[in-house]
């Protein structure tokens, strides 16, 4: 229970730091903290896979991805503030931002907690229970998951699209026939 | 439904087909199918009373549901048809004096290079008519009331090139939608409370409810606003005399007879509402008998044929609102029957007058046309001697039911405005008959071209006047008739005809005639101009009855163009400007109306927050 | 297992299109016929289960009844008009079909949910398709809506998310059909989860105050993208919510029935207000469809069989004004991505027949009578007064009044006789748009005339408190 304590005291920390430190670069390096953290949790909980999947998936491969755009990016580029237009706007998501988490931690800590009448073993969070769930009953969502993620890869695609393959060429028009069911789409 | 839903549909197929065959076939068709498709109506009107008649007296009902509108949903809403013996007098004076008056228009719009559209608007008005009159429930009835309208608005404005046939349509349009979203208001107070609109269902409720209390009041007072808007009483008038801008036929079917006793028809239908709306009741009586004598009054310096019938229309109708007030209701139907009778003469004769003297409505340049227009002098007279209540014609039996029922009930006040107004009728429609069709020819020219209509007006202008003469005498047959209807529900105990004082018919009848000789020693022994006395002052306030047109401009039509000019002028400042000020003045969303920049994703994202914040807030507290 | 065959026959066909305009890039419409192929079939297979009794398969997780049926052909409606209004436009590039499918696989997801997880899911589903659509024209704008939309979208998902886990731990469960049981223990956790999954759906339905994203997205986006925003993204995130409401929480009316209230009405005025001063079309539409997000909430706020229905029974209409009104847009744009209001100008002189659908599209949106959008806000109208509820009857009225200022503006541009813009005068009529417009023009009177049988349908379909679990 004190390990979740300073664990969560810890990952607090490094997800402030995320959004306050000013150099890229150090910011995907305390959200390692956060995942890091987040995986030992998942330890102390004796979901053993779930722990080790968070930190091979997360801080290794998405945080080295995460490192390499942000260097390749903002190499040799000063970084500036913009101005914010808006005054105020700093305190007041500071102090929205304060409210609804201390709203929230109240709530929970004011939750008496009982054990959750779940149908999960409990040795659930290892490799083999996760995957009999995964690809038993919720087969259904973890396609839909793999389709999330084919979504991902194609916009890649259509956003990184240069223009001269952007589109097909399509004919060009002999002078003075129009396309009946064309909309104008059709470049001459 | 023993023939109703034939009887609705087939005007309404006659405005379709002539709407979509018009430039195909020859002109004259138009009418020919048009007026028989209304005979053929009549004919079946005719057949659905006798059935109605045959069923026992207390079951005199017809009704069925042609679709339903909208099932599933609370309550259902149908297109409930409903015929009764109120809506089947309704049914056959639509039918009937619709018939003949189809037949006339053959004559009178003879010459109009667009008669096919004439013809289909007006069986357009009669199926809206009929709608309105065999409607089921109030949202069917609404709908009806809503078509008849616009009909009226199309009617009014058939000449669209002229702009004052255009601005009076206009009129009527705005004056009667202030009158249909009274009615809807109304309704909907109606349908949210009792969760139904059909006639049965509310009525069997209003049995048992408590009297004067301020629901109802309210529903009856904006159900009255909306009768008040269709039958053009005071101060909704402007409009009515306005109208004569549309075709005579027109006048006589929409503005005389049928479309403008809707609200006669709605009010009645409506008596176990104005059982619990005492003082709504007192109102109308009121009202109607200040209409009748402010229209009279109007009257009496009129230039035109047309205004005088407009006025006395009017007038005629104030009588009605009377009779409905005081609770009078079979002598506000009887009133109603006779009325559309002389009126709908009158109006046909003043259309011949018209027509013989190439459309000129001035009485200044008429004058002696008695002997070019025999059968149209007689036809005039008969109905002119109804209105004027000169016995044994037929507005004389009606008028002394209203007056007689208007005295036992002890509303003496209402009484003798409805006794002076009479004499005033006499007087006015002697004026206009005296000066039509007597006196030396004022117009030598006009004179000399006048000549009888054809057969195909005269013939209905001669059953219109022989209706007029004799309409009365179904006095007590239409009692027996209405009484089932009166006694199914609470409400109408004096609904009646009774037989007023001896003394009071005495009075009337002797102010009548007295009117008659002053008019006629005024415009026949005297020979006193039409325009005489329009320039003193009682003159030019009664021609412009009374200023109520102007009072309107002023008091609404003005602020309104105002307010309209100054939001028009600054529709790109002042309108925008308060939007955005008003989303200035809430900090947060004080960028919504620039541009895309993608800094203030921030601020979305603080928005979010915010609302966040306050609905934890409150689930928070809801524990 | 036959009962999801619509959502396995529309990833099927996202699948094959995207195998297929990889292999032949040449082939005209090749991934659009695709798409719309299966859409036809989904739409076909799921009106053939309409007798099936209500129940639940998967293991609880998903409800299978007449309410998501009526969705799925409300999503498959607005998938199909969306693609429709692409065709030929060969700029908003090939994989357009593909991830139209996968969203709009997302909507009909939601129509089935029966347990949160899947509502996260389809969520999921339903936006991430969206995100890539809006910039799927590498304008500047469309990369900023993309952006924007992207943010806020991760944003208000982790809100759901948080949400999401909050009720879990409250009520040990993520399926509805436990919780009217275990919700009588009111407890913070219970009530703060769902609120924050309330904040979710709301940003995803465009509820005041979670709203600023959309008419940036909307303008930014290409308009057949922002139709399927307009159409299909508000009937997967209303469907939802009334699901959860009021199948899930059915108790508690009394702690979120207020809370709706008050967003209702906040949203309707506010929504319509903000439309007025827009001289952007698309900006105009996202704000009147905050609005309509407002009156759809009524019709859940009322907490009745009555609202449920009416609010079920607005979405059509209000799909159907958004497919005519969307429909002229894209004809008059053209090449480009933006309409104006001075665009407008003179087009009811020059182009009658385009004109008349765009005034029958917004006049459906206003709620005059003989539209669908009238009878729609008259049964949303009679549901907040039958439930005794004043405030929201007078939140509509309100709302309406502004919006009728708001829809009258581009009207009366129609009628500008001064000059015809040069969009009106080289726009040029496409069949698919054609088909699209004349399905919206039909629909909205028809049922604005005769909605029965669609008051038919929906009556059968949005009665599923009394689905029990098991």
């Amino acid at each position: 229970m004190v390990g979740i304590f300073i664990i969560g005291i810890i990952m607090l920390a490094a997800a402030v730091a995320v959004i306050v430190v000013r150099q890229p670069v150090h910011s995907a390096l305390a959200l390692v903290g956060v995942t890091l953290g987040l995986a030992m949790i998942y330890l102390i909980l004796q979901a053993e896979f779930l722990a080790v999947a968070q930190v091979i998936v997360y801080a290794g491969a998405i945080m080295v991805l995460f490192l390499f755009v942000v260097t390749l990016l903002t190499a040799g580029k000063e970084e500036t503030e913009t101005k914010d237009l808006l005054s105020g706007q700093r305190w007041a998501s500071v102090i929205t931002g304060l409210v609804v988490g201390v709203g929230l931690a109240v709530v929970i800590a004011t939750h008496h907690p009982t054990k959750l009448a779940t149908s999960l073993s409990s040795s659930f969070g290892g490799l083999h229970p996760i995957g009999q769930e995964l690809w038993g009953p919720y087969f259904l969502l973890l396609a839909g998951v793999a389709l999330m993620l084919l979504t991902g890869a194609i916009g890649v695609l259509v956003l990184n699209r240069t223009e001269g393959t952007k589109a097909p060429r399509s004919r060009p028009l002999p002078h003075g026939v129009s396309v009946s069911d064309g909309e104008g789409e059709s470049r001459p | 439904m023993q023939g109703l839903t034939e009887i609705l549909l087939l005007p309404l197929f006659g405005a379709v087909t002539i709407g979509a065959f018009k430039s195909l076939a020859p002109k004259r068709y138009a009418g020919i199918w048009a007026s028989v498709l209304l005979v053929a109506s009549f004919v079946l009107a005719v057949l659905a009373d006798v059935h109605l008649a045959e069923l026992a007296a207390g079951h005199r009902v017809i009704s069925g549901t042609l679709f339903n509108w909208a099932t599933g949903f609370g309550p259902k809403i149908a297109w409930n048809i409903y015929l009764d013996p109120l809506s089947g007098i309704w049914l056959l004076v639509i039918t009937g004096v619709g018939a003949l008056i189809h037949i006339y228009s053959n004559g009178y719009m003879h010459d109009d290079p667009d008669r096919g559209r004439f013809f289909g608007y007006l069986n357009f008005f009669i199926f809206s008519m009929l709608l309105l009159v065999l409607a089921g429930n109030l949202l069917v009835l609404l709908i009806g009331w809503g078509l008849v309208g616009l009909a009226s608005y199309l009617l009014i404005g058939f000449w669209y090139q002229r702009p004052s046939a255009v601005q009076a349509a206009k009129k009527a349009f705005v004056m009667n939608t202030i009158g249909d979203v009274a009615i809807l208001i109304g309704l909907a107070l109606l349908y949210f409370r009792f969760h139904t609109v059909t006639y049965a269902g509310l009525f069997s409720t209003f049995a048992h409810a408590t009297p004067n209390t301020a629901y109802f009041e309210w529903t009856a007072v904006l159900l009255f606003i909306g009768a008040m808007a269709k039958s053009a009483q005071f101060p909704l008038n402007g409009w009515l005399v306005d109208a004569m801008e549309g075709p005579t036929p027109v006048s006589a079917l929409i503005h005389a007879a049928t479309m403008v006793t809707a609200g006669v028809y709605l009010m009645a239908r409506l008596y176990p509402l104005l059982r619990l709306a005492p003082d709504v009741a007192y109102a109308i009586a009121a009202i109607g008998a200040f209409t009748a004598i402010y229209a009279a009054s109007s009257a009496f310096f009129q230039q035109d044929i047309k205004k005088v019938l407009a006025y006395s229309t009017l007038s005629q109708l104030g009588y009605m609102f009377l009779a409905l007030g005081v609770g009078a209701y079979t002598a506000g139907v009887f009133h109603f029957m006779t009325h559309a009778f002389f009126k709908a003469c009158l109006f046909l004769a003043a259309g011949s007058v018209i027509h013989a003297l190439g459309g000129e409505q001035d009485l200044n340049q008429m004058g002696g046309l008695y002997k070019k227009m025999p059968w149209t002098t007689a036809s005039f007279l008969a109905a002119t001697l109804a209105i004027s209540g000169i016995p044994p014609f037929a507005g004389f039996y009606s008028k002394e039911a209203i007056l007689g029922q208007v005295f036992n009930s002890g509303h003496g006040l209402l009484w003798i405005v409805g006794v002076i107004t009479a004499g005033m009728t006499s007087f006015y429609m002697f004026r206009l008959f005296l000066l039509t069709f007597f006196g030396a020819p004022r117009n030598k020219k006009l004179y000399d071209h006048a000549h009888e209509a054809p057969a195909v007006m005269t013939v209905p202008v001669v059953i219109l006047g022989i209706l007029a003469v004799i309409g009365g005498f179904f006095g007590s047959w239409l009692n027996g008739w209405l009484a089932p209807v009166f006694r199914m529900y609470p409400g109408a105990s004096h609904a009646a005809l009774e037989a007023g004082p001896v003394f009071g018919t005495v009075i009337t009848v002797g102010l009548a005639v007295l009117a008659f000789f002053i008019a006629y020693w005024l415009y026949v022994l005297k020979r006193t101009a039409a325009k005489a006395g329009i320039s003193t002052w009682p003159g030019k306030w009664m021609l412009a009855a009374y200023g109520v047109d102007t009072g309107w401009r002023n008091v609404a039509i003005l602020p309104i163009q105002v307010v309209g000019t100054w939001f028009r002028d600054r529709i790109d400042q002042g309108i925008l400007a308060a939007v955005v000020g008003v989303a200035n003045g809430i900090w947060l969303w004080a960028e919504d109306l620039r541009p895309v920049q993608s800094g203030y994703v921030r601020r979305y994202g603080l928005s979010i927050m915010v609302g966040l914040g306050v609905i934890l807030a409150y689930c928070l507290t809801r524990v | 297992m036959g009962y999801l065959i619509p959502e396995v026959l529309l990833a099927g066909g996202a699948l094959l299109a995207l195998l297929a305009v990889a292999m032949l890039p040449n082939a005209k419409n090749l991934g659009s016929w695709i798409v719309l192929l299966a859409m036809l079939a989904a739409g076909v297979d799921a009106a053939s289960m309409w007798g099936v009794t209500a129940k639940l398969i998967m293991s609880d997780t998903m409800a299978i009844d007449k309410y998501s049926i009526l969705v799925t052909e409300f999503v498959l409606l607005a998938g199909a008009s969306s693609l429709l209004l692409a065709w030929n436009a060969d700029r908003f590039g090939a994989e357009l079909p593909p991830l139209m499918a996968i969203s709009v696989l997302g909507m009909m997801t939601l129509g089935t949910a029966a347990n949160l997880m899947v509502v996260f899911v389809g969520i999921e589903l339903l936006s991430l398709p969206l995100y890539i659509l809006a910039a799927s024209t590498r304008t500047r704008a469309g990369g900023e809506a993309a952006l924007k939309y992207l943010l806020l979208g991760a944003f208000s998902s982790g809100i759901l998310l948080f949400g999401m886990a909050l009720l879990y731990g409250a009520t040990s469960s993520l399926t509805f059909v436990v919780y009217p049981a275990i919700t009588a223990a009111n407890t913070w956790l219970l009530w703060s989860g769902l609120g924050l999954v309330l904040v979710g759906i709301a940003f995803k339905l465009a509820i005041v105050p979670f709203h600023m994203w959309v008419p940036d997205v909307y303008e930014g986006s290409p308009t057949p993208v922002t139709h399927l925003m307009a159409f299909g993204t508000k009937v997967g995130a209303a469907i939802i919510l009334l699901r959860l409401l009021a199948f899930g929480f059915y108790g508690q009316d009394g702690s979120w029935g207020t809370l709706i209230g008050y967003l209702a009405v906040l949203t309707m005025i506010v929504g319509n207000l903000l439309a007025v001063p827009q001289l952007n079309l698309k900006r105009l539409l996202g704000y009147s469809g905050i609005g309509h997000a407002g009156f759809l909430l009524v019709g859940i706020a009322t907490h009745s069989v009555d609202g449920a229905n009416a609010m079920m029974f607005y979405l059509l209409p209000y799909g159907l004004a958004a497919m005519a009104v969307f429909g002229v847009l894209r004809l008059i744009e053209g090449q480009g991505d933006e309409v104006t209001l001075s665009d407008l100008r003179g087009m009811a002189y020059r182009r009658p027949w385009l004109a008349a659908v765009l005034i029958v599209g917004m006049l459906s949106f206003a709620g005059i009578p003989l539209t669908g959008g009238f009878v729609g806000k008259f049964f949303l109208l009679q549901a907040a007064l039958f439930a005794s509820q004043p405030g929201l009857a007078v939140g509509i009225v309100v709302g309406t009044l502004v919006g009728l200022f708001a829809y009258l503006r581009p009207l009366q541009m129609l009628f500008q006789r001064t000059e015809v813009s040069a969009k009106v005068q080289h726009l040029r009529w496409s069949v698919a748009g054609a088909v699209v417009l004349g399905v919206a023009v039909v629909g909205t009177i028809g049922i604005g005339v005769y909605p029965a049988p669609l008051v038919h349908i929906v009556s059968q379909s949005a009665n599923f408190y009394w689905l029990t679990g098991g």
